[in-house]
C-alpha cells in the first residue's frame, strides 16, 4: 500500500472513523464518523 | 450464487433496460464502543435495486504501518443493517455461517433519497481490515411498460413480482388434465400465428 494512503487511513482511525476505500468513494458512502479516500487504479 | 436471479428478475432487468453493476471497497474499522453508520447511495443518477452484500475474510489491520495481518473472525464485529420496507435490522457479525453463505437474496430499492444503513460495530480491541462488495441492478428512474406505460421501477417490479405469484397460484388452482388442456391450446394458437406468417 502507499505510505500516503496509509498515512491518510491512520490519520482517519485516529479519530475514531471508518475509513472507506474505493475509486469514488466520497459520492456514494457517507455519515458523520465515516471518511472516504477516493482511490481510482 | 444468487440463481434465483436467472429466473425472474433477469428477465424484468432485461426488457427495463436494467444494468448490473457492483461496488467493491476496503474498509478499515476502528475500535469503536459507539456504532457508527453507513450510508450507501448506488448511483444518484439512477434507481437502484441491491441483491446483496458480501464480505471477504476480516484481517487486524495496524495503522502506525499499513500492514493487513492474520484473520479476525469474531462476534464482536460486524454490521446490523436494513431498509425501509424491504429488510428489518439484523445483526451481521463477522462469522464464518455468515461471510461464507449468501441463504437468502435481497431485493432492496434504493436511491439518493432512500440509502442503504449499515451500522458498524467493533468491540474487539482492534482495527479491522475488510473489504465488501455491494451487488447491484441499475434502473433508469423511469421505465416503460406496454401496459402501464411510463413507470417508476420500483412500482413496476412490485406489480411484476405479483404477476409471477397470481400465474403460479392460478396453476396451482388448474387440475392436473386442464393445466394440460390449456398448454396445448396455447401450443395451437401459437403454431397456427406462426403457420399464418
Amino acid at each position: 500500500m502507499k505510505e500516503e494512503l496509509v498515512k491518510r487511513i491512520s490519520e482517519e482511525v485516529r479519530k475514531g472513523r471508518v475509513v472507506i476505500i474505493h475509486p469514488v468513494a466520497s459520492k456514494k458512502f457517507s455519515g458523520a464518523k465515516v471518511s472516504t479516500i477516493d482511490y481510482p487504479r | 450464487m444468487f440463481s434465483w436471479l436467472q429466473a425472474f428478475v433477469a428477465p424484468f432487468v432485461v426488457a427495463c433496460g436494467g444494468s448490473f453493476w457492483h461496488d467493491t471497497i476496503a474498509m478499515i474499522i476502528p475500535p469503536t464502543e459507539i456504532p457508527i453508520d453507513i450510508s450507501y447511495v448506488p448511483d444518484p443518477k439512477f434507481k437502484s435495486l441491491i441483491i446483496g452484500l458480501t464480505f471477504g475474510t476480516p484481517r487486524e489491520y495496524d495503522p502506525s504501518t499499513g500492514t493487513i495481518g492474520p484473520e479476525l473472525i469474531s462476534t464482536d464485529v460486524g454490521i446490523y443493517h436494513a431498509q425501509t420496507g424491504y429488510m428489518d435490522w439484523h445483526w451481521d457479525p463477522f462469522v464464518e455461517s455468515i461471510l461464507k453463505t449468501n441463504p437468502y437474496p435481497q431485493l432492496l430499492w434504493s436511491s439518493h433519497e432512500r440509502p442503504y444503513i449499515l451500522r458498524v460495530v467493533n468491540y474487539t480491541g482492534k482495527h479491522i481490515w475488510v473489504e465488501a462488495t455491494f451487488w447491484v441492478i441499475k434502473f433508469p428512474k423511469k421505465v416503460y411498460c406496454p401496459i402501464y406505460g411510463e413507470c417508476d421501477p420500483e412500482d413496476l417490479f412490485k406489480k411484476y413480482m405479483s404477476g409471477v405469484n397470481k400465474f403460479f397460484v392460478a396453476i396451482d388452482a388448474l387440475e392436473a388434465k386442464s393445466l394440460v388442456e390449456a398448454l396445448k391450446a396455447m401450443a395451437e394458437e401459437a403454431m397456427g400465428k406462426a403457420g399464418e406468417k
